[in-house]
């Protein structure tokens, strides 16, 4: 190393001693400025120290003196401070160790922490954080937290401190409460009964229930008064029992009314009012209970309208009362100023109105302008030919719709059965679109079906009513026919036989006198003519005979029979070579005695009359049956061939030119018989005989 | 004894037949003929007297034989005059209001002319030999 390079090291290290002398000179110097400032500061930390205490005794005071929790914690939200609330509501003391709050959050309410922290570092305030926390005893506490920022005295936050109120209690509480409430306000909606409190008429509030059932807001109800939604017409029913309310008498009431929907509609409701008292006794509110009843009353409305129409129609015969009593029960249950009832005419294919309600009611109880519809025409007439009920919402839509004496929208149609066929028809009409409800429907055709037994038995009487005037009328032509013909068959048998006898009476004159001039023949024939006259007078008599006699001209009386037949043989030839025997112990009956003696005496003169047998023997008999006597007359004649046995009895058929015999005779017989409730017959062998058998009705 | 007797008959061959019977009876009875029961009315307000029996046809034109005879026993001055229906043929009613009225017989009158002129004679017998309400 050079003495050069020596020098310079050595100057190098002289310069710096020298330097480092000069320093160390500096350090001393600022030393002794550091210390003296030192000193000062301890003297005002000292003083600092002292004034805090001060402070902090005094908090310390104040946080004993309040129930609420208190706690400083530094930014980070480590606790610094807290009181004896604090560590008996967390659980914890700083002597067990630091806490920081965080970990005192419950986790689902860390979101609104957190945001309430931020709140707290912008703001430097927060005020009624309601939350949950987890204490270290491991409860859950609700709190709520008041909180503020604390500054140095440059204005930089250093710290914070809350006050941490302890309202899991409260909470509680007032959870229940809500609980509570909303559990009521669960069973006050799902009633199916409206329930409103009201306080003088006013509405303090409703049920969901009520609000449904009128249609009405929670707004809306809030605006209106009891008087407002309901009917007029109704308020007499519950004023009596309002007054007697408030004057203390009753404290609970049940009423029908009706009530005004929001849509205007009416509700027909149970409304079961209870007052609620003071302590006075003053009503403070009164809580309505209203229940619909609108089904119930439509039910008991169609019950009672077809009670009342069963009632009215009960015992009625007549079939316009009773339509007339359908068609004012039925309008006045429809609420409608048109019923009409339309009576199917079969055999015309019409129907025909015969009762009819409102308009078409003349003064005088009858139908004005009667119209008559042919089936299938119109609604009626096509509800006529289906069967099945309509109700029409739109007659104006419908283009069956036939106008009558009005037009009107709505129309409900019911056909009346009976065994399946339409015997009638109810037919109602209204002014307003859709008026008539699927109950109307229904309660007309429980009234079509009651009613139909009894309409039906109605128009049968009346069909027999009609057919008896009918039969009574042709009775009476008849019975006046019968008098006419009988006069007639007089006349005409007179006229007829008076030229007869004025022939007979003229030959014979003739023959008279000309006896002398008059030969054998001219006799002869004169005799014949008067044999025709005699038989032609005969045939007259047996005609105005046989057409005289009716049930009508019978003079029934009491008969015996043997003393009638003993007249009978006064009036007949017996020759010698017959025999007649009558039973002696014929019976007694009830006839007419001439029509009778007509009736033995043609038999018997006819059983004499042809007689051929050298003895004749006729026998008359009688054999008693349950209610009639049969008799017999029997003869050993010439008999009756079985071709003839019908015709006999028919009037005009004689079946042998006998001089006697008019063709008349059996025809009466049959007629007398038949007149005394009996008939005949006859059993007959040619050659040998003939046996009438006739039965005569017991008395 | 005579009878006066008052005929009411339209039939003029029962007239003839009536007249006959009496010419043939041989009886001096005195005989007046009415056609109808007008006719007759008229004859016996007009005479003086009263004929002693009546002898009605029932079936005559106009006034028939029951109006007549009404009228007669309605009358005072007439209704004892026996009035004896002579006829044709027995009809119930008409029999029942003629005695229901008041006659003094009811006759019908035969087909057979004897028979007739019998019973003519049998009823003018009877009336001959009866006390009569003489005025």
């Amino acid at each position: 190393m050079s003495k050069e390079s020596i020098d310079i090291i050595k100057r190098a290290l002289a310069r710096e001693k020298e330097a480092r002398k000069a320093a160390e000179r500096i350090l001393e110097e600022k030393s002794a400025e550091l210390f003296s400032l030192n000193q000062e500061l301890q003297k005002s930390k000292a003083k600092l120290e002292t004034l805090v205490t001060e402070k902090t005794s005094q908090l310390q005071g104040i946080f004993e003196n309040i129930a609420d929790a208190y706690v400083v914690m530094d930014l980070a939200g480590n606790v610094l401070k807290m009181n004896e609330t604090a560590s008996d509501l967390f659980s914890h003391t700083l002597d067990d160790g630091p806490l920081n709050v965080i970990s005192l959050i419950y986790k689902d309410d860390y979101l609104y922490a957190m945001d309430s922290f931020k709140e707290l570092s912008e703001k430097g305030h927060f005020t009624n954080y309601q939350a949950r926390i987890f204490t270290k005893d491991k409860r859950v506490r609700w709190v709520q937290i008041n909180a503020s920022l604390v500054y140095d005295k440059d204005s930089n936050p250093v710290a914070a401190q809350g006050i941490v109120r302890d309202i899991t209690h409260i909470k509680e509480t007032n959870e229940l409460i809500q609980e509570q409430k909303s559990q009521l306000d669960i069973i006050l909606d799902n009633s199916s009964v409206g329930i409103v409190l009201t306080e003088n008429g006013n509405f303090l509030k409703s049920n969901q229930t009520f609000r449904n059932l009128l249609g009405y807001s929670e707004e809306d109800i809030s605006n209106l008064s009891i008087k407002d939604i309901s009917l007029k017409e109704d308020f007499p029913l519950s004023k009596d029992k309002l007054e007697q309310m408030d004057a203390g008498k009753i404290d609970n009431f049940v009423i029908d009314k009706r009530y005004i929907k929001k849509d205007g509609a009416l509700l027909w409701a149970k409304t079961n009012v209870s007052a609620i008292r003071d302590e006075h006794g003053k009503i403070k509110y009164q809580v309505a209970l209203i229940e619909d009843v609108t089904l119930e009353r439509e039910k008991a409305l169609m019950l009672e309208v077809i009670n009342q129409v069963a009632h009215s129609v009960l015992g009625k015969v007549d079939i316009h009362n009773i339509a007339w009593e359908i068609t004012n029960k039925i309008a006045d249950y429809l609420g409608t100023e048109d019923c009409v009832i339309y009576l199917v005419h079969p055999n015309e294919n019409i129907l025909e109105q015969i009762a009819a309600y409102g308009q078409k009611l003349a003064s005088d109880g009858e139908i004005k302008d009667k119209i008559s519809i042919p089936m299938g025409q119109g609604i009626v007439g096509s509800v006529a030919q289906s069967g099945k009920a309509e109700r029409i919402g739109d007659t104006s839509k419908d283009p069956r719709y036939i106008m009558d004496d009005d037009s009107r929208l709505s129309e409900i149609t019911v056909p009346i059965l009976f065994d399946g066929e339409v015997i009638a028809v109810i037919d109602s009409e209204h002014p307003s679109k859709d008026y008539f409800t699927k109950d109307h429907l229904r309660t007309l055709r429980n009234i079509a079906r009651l009613v139909s037994l009894q309409l039906k038995n109605a128009i049968v009487l009346k069909e027999r009513e009609i057919v008896q005037q009918k039969n009574t009328i042709l009775l009476e032509q008849l019975e006046k026919s019968n008098e006419e013909l009988e006069e007639y068959a007089h006349i005409v048998s007179h006229d007829l036989k008076s030229p007869l006898r004025s022939i007979y009476a003229l030959v014979n004159w003739i023959k008279e006198d000309n006896d002398e001039v008059l030969n054998e023949q001219s006799k002869e024939n004169i005799q014949l003519i008067e044999g025709t006259l005699e038989r032609m007078e005969s045939l007259i008599t047996g005609i105005l005979n046989y057409s005289s006699i009716n049930s009508d001209s019978l003079n029934k009386e009491r008969i015996e029979l043997n003393e009638l037949l003993k007249d009978v043989m006064h009036l007949l030839y017996v020759p010698d070579h017959i025999s007649v025997n009558i039973e002696p112990n014929l019976p007694i009956i009830s006839g007419d005695r001439t029509r009778l003696i007509q009736l033995f005496q043609n038999l018997l003169g006819n059983a004499l009359r042809y007689s051929d047998k050298e003895k004749g023997i006729i026998d008359v008999g009688v054999k008693e049956e349950e209610d009639h006597y049969a008799f017999f007359v029997k003869d050993n004649g010439i008999g009756i061939e079985k071709k003839y046995h019908k015709k006999i009895f028919k009037i005009f058929q004689s079946l042998n030119k006998h001089k006697e015999s008019t063709g008349i005779g059996l025809a009466l017989v049959k007629k007398i018989v038949e007149l005394h409730g009996g008939d005949i017959k006859l059993e007959s062998t040619v050659g040998e005989g003939t046996t009438f058998y006739f039965s005569l009705k017991k008395m | 004894m005579k009878l006066n007797i008052l005929l009411i008959e339209d039939d003029q061959i029962e007239v003839l037949k009536f007249k006959r019977t009496i010419d043939s009876l041989e009886a001096d009875h005195e005989i007046a003929i009415s056609e109808n029961g007008e006719e007759a009315l008229r004859y016996l307000e007009e005479l003086s007297g009263l004929p002693d029996i009546i002898l009605l046809d029932l079936n005559m034109p106009k006034m028939s034989g029951l109006e007549f005879l009404s009228i007669l026993k309605q009358d005072s001055r007439f209704k004892y005059l026996p009035t004896i229906i002579l006829t044709t043929s027995i009809n119930r009613n008409d029999l029942l209001s003629c005695y229901e009225i008041g006659i003094a017989g009811y006759i019908l009158k035969p087909l057979k002319y004897n028979e007739y002129m019998e019973r003519i004679r049998c009823l003018l017998t009877y009336w001959t030999n009866n006390e009569l309400i003489k005025p």
